[in-house]
C-alpha cells in the first residue's frame, strides 16, 4: 500500500539538507582552524571546545523551554557546531575559554533564537555573539601566538621546496616562498583572529561550499569585489587588509549562512556591494576591533528592506 | 546562447551519465497495451482473445474526434481483453498479445510515399490514424494539437530540444540521431498549420543535438540555442525565443514540437508507420548500464530496466518521467505506454530526502521559481489558513512544476501546500 508521500513531487533534491548545509559550512570552518591550529597552537582547540560547549548548553536550556524537536533542530543539524567554529575562527586569539563560550550561548539565545528561530532572523547569529559579548577584544600584546608559529612556517618552506622542485621549476613558475608564505597566513605577523589571514585554506573552504551550492558564488564575489575597491579608493592596500583581517573569512563563511543573505537575486548582489563596503569603511577608520563582523552585522539590518524592494520589484514585474 | 533569466535552476549533474545514441531493445514475448493512453475518450478494443495481430495493425479504437486509435506492438496473438494495473498503481483496460508470427516492419525496408501533394486535411489525418501523442509529458494526441489553430491566427512551429529536466534526454538523442527525419516531420507540421515559420531551440547542454540540426537544417529554420537551466522550455520562454509577445497577443499560435513527435509524424506521413515503439532514456545510480533504447509499447518496466543491464543496487525509488514531473512506480511489471520518456532507479544518495523542517528563509524557492511568486510567502499563508490572501500573492500563477520543493533544503512539500492553497482560495476545500 502506498503511502501520501509516494505522490509528493519531486523525487529528488537539488539543495542538500538544513543539516547537510551546517554540516558542511562547519566542515568548512573545521578545515580553516586546523590550519590554525598549526599556526597558534593549542589555544584554537581549547577555543573552539568552549564554544561549542557554550553553544549546546545554550541550546539544552532552549530546549527545555520547547518541545525535543527544537533541542534536535539546533545540536542535531550542526548549526551549534557551526557558529561555535566561526566564532573561534573570528574572535581575537586572546579570548578566554569563558568568553568563548558566552559568545556562542549569546549567539544561540539573543541571534538564533530571540528573533523567533530558524527563518526568523536576519542579523548572524555568531556575529551577534561576537558583537554583543563583553571581553572579546584583546590588545594586541596579550594575544597568544602559541608555540606553533615558527614551526609552521618552517613546515610551509618544507612544503615549498617539494613544490618548487617537482612543481614550480618544470613548469617554469616563479613563485617566491614568501608570496606562498603571505598567502597561506603562515608568513604574517599578528593576525587578527585565529584563522585572519589563512588565505589558501580559506580557498579550499570556499570550494566546499561554493561547490556544493550552500551559497551562491555571486554573493562572496561581490563582497570581495567591493571590499578591494572600497580599500583601494580610501588609499588602503586591499592584499594587506584581507591578509590581517577578517573580510575574507566573513565573505567565505559567514555570508554562507541561508539565513542571513536576502532571497532574490538582485539584492544578494547589493547586499554583498554593501557589505563589502561597510567591512572597508570600518578597517580603514577604525572604531571597532572587529571591522568585518561590524559590516556584515551592520548590513544585515538592511536585509528587510532589500527584500521588500525586490519583492515590490517582483510584484509589478509579474 | 540566449540567457534564461527569470527563475530556473541548474540542474545537477545526472551521477551516471547516459550513453549517447540509442539502440533498438530486444522485442518482448509479450505485450500489455493499456487502451487508455492519450487524453480524451476511452478505446474500445477491436480483437478478442485468440485473435491472431499484426505488427502496426489497429486494436483499439474510438468514434470520438479527440481520440487517436491505438495499434499492435508486435505480431501475435491476443491472450487477454482484460484490465492491467499501470504503474502508478491505478488500473485501466488492457490487451495482451503473446509474440507469435512475422513482422511487417521490423527489418524491413520501406518505400516512403510522396506527401508534397497532400492537403493539410490529409495530413492531420494520417497523423491521426497513427496514434501519435505528443511528449514528453503531455496526453494530448498529436492531430488535436496540430488543429488547435484558431481561426484568424498564424502559427509557428517550435521544435523543442529544451527539455532540461533531469533524465528526459530521449528527444535531444533523437534529434542528435534523426536530424533530417526530425526536420522532415517539422516540414509536414508547418504544412499542416499552412505558415513557413520554423524554429529549433536547443539548450546548452545537448551540444550533439545542435550541431547535427544546424548542420541538417534549411535556411527556413532558424536556431537558437539556450543556456542549461531548468526550465528552459515552458510556451512563455519559447514564444520570446522565436520572437513572439507572451499570453498570444500578437496573433499568433507556438506549436511546440518535441523531436520524438516531429519524427512520429515524419515517419506517419511518409511510412504510415503508426506510433508503436519510443525512445526512452534508463538512467539512475542503481541502473547498470544508462542509456537511451527504444522500446515498444508495452513492454514493462522491469524488461526495460534489464535491457539496461537491470539494477546494481536497491533503488530509493523507480520513476517513469523526470524526477521533478514524473509519477513513482508502483508496479515494475506496469507497461510502457505513449507518454514515458524515461525510467530512472534512482539512489538515496540522488534522492536527497529528508523529514520536514521549518523553513530557513533561505529565499531558494523565490530565485528557483519561473513564473516569479514566493512559494515561501505562500505555504506560510496556507498553514496560517489566511485563504483571502492566496490569490493575490499569486496562487493560481503557478504552474505546479516543483521547483520550489526542489531545491528547498527544509524539504517542504511547497507543490502540495500550494495545491491545498488553490483549492482553498477557489473556494473547493
Amino acid at each position: 500500500m502506498s503511502s501520501v508521500a509516494d505522490f509528493r513531487l519531486p523525487h529528488g533534491f537539488r539543495m542538500l539538507t538544513v543539516r547537510g548545509i551546517y554540516l558542511r559550512l562547519s566542515l568548512a570552518t573545521a578545515v580553516l582552524l586546523v590550519v590554525a591550529l598549526f599556526r597558534s597552537g593549542t589555544p584554537v582547540m581549547v577555543t573552539a571546545l568552549a564554544a561549542i560547549g557554550g553553544g549546546i548548553l545554550a541550546e539544552l536550556v532552549v530546549g527545555l523551554t520547547g518541545d525535543i524537536s527544537v533541542r534536535r533542530s539546533g545540536i542535531g543539524n550542526g548549526r551549534v557546531l557551526y557558529y561555535g567554529l566561526l566564532i573561534t575562527a573570528l574572535a581575537p586569539l586572546g579570548i578566554s575559554a569563558p568568553a568563548a563560550a558566552a559568545a556562542t550561548a549569546t549567539a544561540v539565545l539573543i541571534g538564533l533564537w530571540l528573533p523567533g528561530g530558524p527563518g526568523a532572523y536576519w542579523l548572524h547569529p555568531a556575529l551577534v555573539g561576537l558583537v554583543f559579548v563583553p571581553g572579546l577584544s584583546v590588545t594586541p600584546g596579550e594575544s597568544v601566538g602559541g608555540t606553533g608559529g615558527i614551526a609552521a612556517v618552517v613546515e610551509s618552506s618544507q612544503i615549498y621546496r617539494v613544490l618548487d622542485q617537482y612543481v614550480f621549476d618544470p613548469l617554469s613558475l616563479s613563485i617566491t616562498p614568501e608570496w606562498i608564505a603571505a598567502l597561506s597566513g603562515m608568513g604574517t605577523g599578528e593576525p587578527a583572529s585565529a584563522a585572519a589571514g589563512l588565505l589558501l585554506p580559506l580557498l579550499v573552504a570556499a570550494m566546499i561550499i561554493v561547490g556544493e551550492d550552500v551559497v551562491p558564488w555571486i554573493l562572496p564575489v561581490m563582497y570581495i569585489v567591493a571590499f578591494a575597491v572600497t580599500v583601494t579608493l580610501f588609499g588602503g592596500e586591499p592584499l594587506t587588509a584581507a591578509i590581517t583581517g577578517n573580510a575574507p573569512i566573513v565573505a567565505v563563511l559567514a555570508v554562507a549562512d541561508p539565513g542571513v543573505r536576502p532571497a532574490h537575486r538582485g539584492s544578494i548582489v547589493v547586499f554583498g556591494v554593501l557589505a563589502g563596503i561597510l567591512t572597508a569603511v570600518f578597517t580603514v577608520y577604525g572604531g571597532t576591533d572587529l571591522p568585518a563582523v561590524a559590516g556584515l552585522v551592520v548590513a544585515g539590518a538592511f536585509r528587510p528592506l532589500l527584500d521588500h524592494l525586490w519583492s515590490y520589484r517582483w510584484r509589478r514585474e509579474r | 546562447m540566449i540567457p534564461i533569466l527569470s527563475g530556473g535552476v541548474t540542474p545537477l549533474p545526472t551521477e551516471k551519465p547516459l550513453e549517447p545514441g540509442f539502440w533498438n531493445a530486444a522485442v518482448p514475448t509479450k505485450c500489455v497495451v493499456p487502451l487508455q493512453q492519450h487524453a480524451g475518450s476511452r478505446l474500445r478494443s477491436l480483437v478478442k482473445p485468440g485473435e491472431q495481430v499484426r505488427e502496426g495493425m489497429v486494436i483499439a479504437e474510438s468514434g470520438q474526434r479527440l481520440a487517436v486509435p491505438l495499434h499492435a506492438p508486435i505480431p501475435g496473438r491476443v491472450t487477454t481483453v482484460g484490465t492491467t494495473t499501470l504503474l502508478d498503481g491505478s488500473t485501466s483496460s488492457a490487451l495482451e498479445i503473446q509474440l507469435d508470427g512475422e513482422f511487417d516492419r521490423l527489418g524491413k525496408t520501406l518505400q516512403p510515399y510522396p506527401w508534397e501533394n497532400l492537403s493539410p486535411e490529409d495530413l492531420l489525418e494520417l497523423v491521426r490514424s497513427a496514434g501519435i501523442v505528443c511528449g514528453p509529458r503531455s496526453w494530448v494526441p498529436a492531430h488535436a494539437y496540430l488543429r488547435r489553430r484558431p481561426r484568424g491566427r498564424s502559427s509557428v512551429v517550435v521544435l523543442d530540444v529544451a527539455e532540461t529536466e533531469p533524465y528526459l534526454s530521449a528527444g535531444a538523442e533523437i534529434a542528435a540521431e534523426r536530424p533530417q527525419e526530425v526536420l522532415e516531420g517539422l516540414s509536414i507540421a508547418a504544412r499542416i498549420l499552412s505558415t513557413d515559420r520554423i524554429h529549433a531551440v536547443v539548450a546548452g547542454c545537448f551540444p550533439r543535438a545542435f550541431k547535427a540540426l544546424r548542420s541538417t537544417h534549411d535556411s527556413h529554420v532558424k536556431m537558437h540555442r539556450v543556456v542549461h537551466r531548468y526550465p528552459a522550455n515552458t510556451e512563455y520562454q519559447m514564444r520570446r525565443i522565436a520572437g513572439l509577445k507572451p499570453g498570444r497577443d500578437d496573433g499568433t499560435e507556438a506549436v511546440i514540437l518535441s523531436p520524438a513527435t516531429a519524427a512520429a509524424i515524419r515517419d506517419a506521413v511518409l511510412y504510415r508507420k503508426p506510433q508503436i515503439e519510443q525512445v526512452i532514456a534508463v538512467g539512475g545510480g542503481a541502473v547498470a548500464r544508462p542509456a537511451h533504447i527504444r522500446v515498444r509499447i508495452g513492454t514493462s518496466i522491469a524488461e526495460v530496466l534489464q535491457e539496461c543491464g537491470g539494477l546494481t543496487e536497491e533503488p530509493d525509488r523507480i520513476v517513469a518521467g523526470g524526477i521533478l514531473t514524473g509519477n513513482r512506480v508502483l508496479n515494475v511489471n506496469a507497461p510502457v505506454t505513449k507518454n514515458v520518456a524515461a525510467v530512472i532507479a534512482l539512489t538515496s544518495a540522488e534522492v536527497r530526502a529528508g523529514g520536514e523542517e521549518p523553513c530557513i528563509n533561505c529565499g531558494g524557492c523565490i530565485r528557483a521559481c519561473p513564473v516569479s511568486i514566493n512559494p515561501s510567502l505562500l505555504n506560510d499563508l496556507v498553514l496560517d489558513g489566511a485563504d483571502a490572501e492566496l490569490a493575490e500573492a499569486g496562487v493560481f500563477d503557478c504552474t505546479e512544476c516543483g521547483l520550489c520543493a526542489h531545491v528547498c533544503p527544509s524539504r517542504i512539500p511547497l507543490v502540495e501546500r500550494i495545491r491545498t492553497g488553490k483549492a482553498r482560495a477557489g473556494g473547493h476545500l
